[in-house]
């Protein structure tokens, strides 16, 4: 589940800052996505340096690559029902996004981190 | 209006220019095209021939107290990093630099030739030297500037008086020299090698340090003790004040920034003192601005770290935790390199992930990716290529010319794993969609890096998205105000880019009207890119910014001129045909002027917000799944050309064209070489 993927596994997000616009950003592993998707807001926007723009990942896309690609198929379904309960990007990523990170707590704790 | 320093390090020999003869250019970018057209015999050289002329100009509100406009310094000659033309470019940098030059009573310094030995350029007043370099070279560019403080102030306390001359009129000032200088990376001749002044003040675009490096120049230090006179003092005072009583944002900001200290929101309502862009300091720190600018976007901080720079140097590596990108930045900044083009870490990754780069791989590499993401991978990667050291000897070309090299220029460009759209340069806001930058880029020489609409038409919208804010004025009124500034046009379908605006003729008027804008306003009288044009400002009720008046306005109590803003839009005509006219020399053609494959190829993914007019409606839209359409940008560019005067079949400036812009011997020039339009 932590392992890192290989090129043609990888899910491309795109970094979405108003300096310099959309610049796609291939992620290649579990952590990586967990610490990339994300919606702004000013509290991290102050706190997190250059990490201070959108996030910005095709939530469809994401839940197939769990499913598929790290073969998460619990994560992928709980995921999937998140999506389909909640309207705006922004509900949707925070509910996403709080699957993850107890996926990724559950991960770190089998591996005694 | 003064002189011009003219310097020919091959002969050593040192001599001015009158800057009067000038005149009608205006100053900056205008005297410097002007001034290579005649001094650059052939233009088709490489920017590493020691017949390339290098201009570095004020302009006339270098040093003066006219808001965020006092402290730019444009830079021009053949680049090197333009594909596949090294193309006659330009670049700028902030800080004192402009401001020390015109104390010194220097309108510009004009570089001719090459130095049989690195050399350094001592200017104190009108006393100028050229010097021995052989005891700089080899030294970063932060450690290359103390030596030459030690040097030409001895060493003193900060406090202390230095004297510029001998006797008591000689001139004083506690300031330290005012230093531009290579680092390594313009020693190895690097592509991607820029100048540095101060902390974090870069001209990093066209490649100009890798240009010094082939010259053996690695410094030019300012040192003055004179001032500007100013036509009107009063003028100036009551237009400042004017400017103030609508600009600024401090006792009862209209718009509160939903966090203190949020520099992404401070630049979109004009807040003095917004800080850097990328960098969000946690650690006290006070801002930093170049001369006489109010916004001091900028930043010093306790630690040190990551002093002055602010805008994209401060991406060079975002995968690192803060601490381990701040340093990097000032690494880069220390190496003198261009964030521009070595800002491709993610993209060797790509090629190491495919298998195809890496230690004995067909691209061979010995960089640590798996410790991607640390400080030791972008110190390895930094001092690789600033070096030309392991995969640095390709990428010290230029990732372009790198690229190439390992025979994947084309499948990248297409693909878009390199997004590169137009002459080798990096994409900065979307090419398919965010088109006043995109057909800028391709029409001109570079990435144009001239954020005039952007602010407005796409920063607002997406920073306001990006804190869950309603934008803060709608699509509509963003329309209204500003194409009654947008004149002579002062058409609202300028402002459209919608998946049938971005090709129609409102479009070439908006691309026409910014050309002109910028090569007068902001590159020839160095208003900074940060604060003008004024178009939209969200402190006064209405919102309307102060251009078009204040422009003209702060230029004639500076001149003592009756400028209009129509006439310095018809000077920036003037110059961006005199540039056009330069390329034309250097091989342009219409067929050249496209974009790499995928701008054509790959569908936007992401949205990407910009106002559109659909169904009789303006709104701000999110334009996701577009691709720019290749035969529509073909026509697009044949009613460019018709808009400008210009040749559409070729793209070259006609003579009736460059006759009415006074630019007839121009045409002569282009007559004789094969290349006036028709
Ligand atoms: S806005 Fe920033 S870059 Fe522009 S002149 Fe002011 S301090 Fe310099």
């Amino acid at each position: 589940m932590l392992a890192e993927v290989g090129y043609e596994e990888r899910l491309v997000g795109y970094e979405m800052s108003p300096a310099t616009g959309n610049a796609p950003r291939s992620l290649y592993s579990f952590r990586e996505v967990c610490d990339f998707l994300r919606v702004g807001n000013p509290e991290d926007l102050l706190t997190k340096g250059s990490h201070s723009s959108i996030g910005y990942l095709d939530l469809e896309e994401l839940r197939r690559w769990i499913g598929s690609v790290l073969g998460d198929r619990d994560l992928a379904e709980a995921i999937g029902r998140e999506l389909e309960a909640h309207k705006t990007y922004r509900e949707r990523v925070d509910a996403a996004r709080e699957l993850m990170r107890q996926r990724l707590e559950q991960c770190r704790a089998a591996l005694s981190e | 209006m003064g002189k011009i320093l003219r310097v020919n390090l091959t002969e050593g020999r040192i001599s001015t220019i009158e800057t009067k003869q000038y005149e009608q250019w205006g100053g900056g970018h205008g005297i410097g095209s002007a001034l290579f057209w005649e001094l650059c015999k052939d233009k088709a050289i490489s920017g590493f021939d020691p017949r390339n002329v290098v201009t570095i100009m004020t302009s006339p509100l270098s040093g003066t107290l006219v808001p965020a406009a006092a402290g730019r310094t444009e830079v021009q000659g053949i680049g090197v990093q333009g594909y596949p033309t090294e193309w006659f470019t330009r670049s700028n940098f902030g800080g004192r630099f402009s401001a020390m030059l015109k104390y010194a009573g220097w309108d510009g310094i004009v570089i001719e030739g090459k130095a049989d030995k690195p050399v350094w350029l001592n200017i104190v007043n009108d006393h100028v030297a050229i010097e021995d370099a052989k005891w700089l070279w080899g030294l970063d560019t932060w450690e290359t500037q103390e030596e030459i403080w030690r040097a030409v102030s001895g060493s003193r306390d900060f406090r202390d008086w230095i004297a510029a001359g001998a006797g008591r009129d000689g001139g004083r000032t506690t300031q330290r020299p005012a230093v531009l200088t290579i680092g390594p990376a313009g020693e190895h001749l690097n592509r991607n090698a820029s100048l540095v002044h101060d902390a974090g003040n870069g001209a990093g675009q066209g490649g100009f340090g890798g240009v010094w490096g082939a010259k053996n120049l690695k410094v030019i230090s300012v040192l003055g003790t004179g001032s500007v006179e100013i036509a009107d003092p009063n003028a100036l005072m009551e237009a400042r004040r004017w400017f103030a009583s609508r600009q600024y944002n401090v006792d009862a900001p209209a718009k509160q920034s939903p966090k203190d200290n949020f520099s992404f929101y401070g630049i979109i309502t004009r807040s003095p003192a917004f800080g850097p862009l990328i960098f969000n300091m946690t650690e006290p720190c006070r801002p930093q601005g170049c001369a006489g600018c109010y916004i001091a976007c900028r930043r010093r901080t306790q630690s040190g770290l990551g002093n002055e720079s602010q805008c994209v140097e401060s991406l060079h590596y975002s995968v690192g935790g803060p601490q381990t990108q701040w340093r990097a930045t000032d690494l880069l900044q220390q190496c003198g390199l261009n964030v521009y083009d070595v800002f491709v870490t993610d993209y060797l990754r790509e090629l190491y992930k495919m298998g195809v780069l890496g230690p004995g791989k067909q691209i061979n590499c010995d960089l640590p990716f798996d410790r991607y993401g640390s400080p030791e991978f972008i110190e390895t990667y930094t001092r690789e290529i600033s070096y030309r050291e392991g995969i640095g000897q390709d990428l010290g070309e230029g990732i372009i010319r790198a690229a190439k090299k390992w025979g994947r220029l084309e499948q990248d460009l297409n693909s878009g794993l390199l997004a590169f759209p137009n002459w080798g340069y990096h994409e900065h806001y979307d090419p398919r969609l965010e088109v006043e930058w995109s057909y800028g880029s391709i029409l001109g020489d570079r990435d144009i890096n001239e954020h005039c609409i952007n602010w407005y038409v796409h920063w607002m919208p997406t920073v306001t998205a990006m804190v869950g804010e309603e934008p803060l004025y709608s699509a509509q009124e963003m329309v209204e105000i500003i194409s009654q500034k947008l004149v002579p046009y002062k058409d609202p379908m300028m402002l459209d880019y919608s998946a049938d605006g971005i090709y129609a003729e409102g479009k070439a008027k908006m691309i026409a009207w910014h050309r002109h804008y910028t090569r007068f306003y902001k590159q020839s009288m160095a208003f900074c890119d940060w604060a003008w044009p004024d178009l939209i400002n969200v402190n006064v009720p209405g919102l309307e910014g102060t251009t078009p008046e204040a422009e003209p306005r702060f230029i004639n109590a500076v001149t003592g001129k009756n400028l209009t803003f129509e006439e310095g839009l018809e000077t920036g005509r003037k110059i961006w045909n005199l540039d056009r006219a330069i390329w034309a020399l250097q091989g342009r053609r219409r067929d050249q002027e496209v974009f790499a494959g995928y701008v054509y190829q790959v569908p936007t993914k992401a949205p990407y917000w910009l106002p559109v007019y659909e169904n009789g409606q303006w709104k701000y839209s999110t334009n996701e799944g577009r691709v720019l359409d290749r035969a529509r940008f073909e026509e697009w560019k044949t009613r460019y050309y018709k808009l400008e005067g210009w040749d559409p079949s070729t793209g070259w400036p006609t003579r009736p064209t460059l006759e009415s812009l006074g630019l007839g011997k121009v045409a002569e020039e282009l007559e004789r070489h094969g290349k006036l339009g028709k």
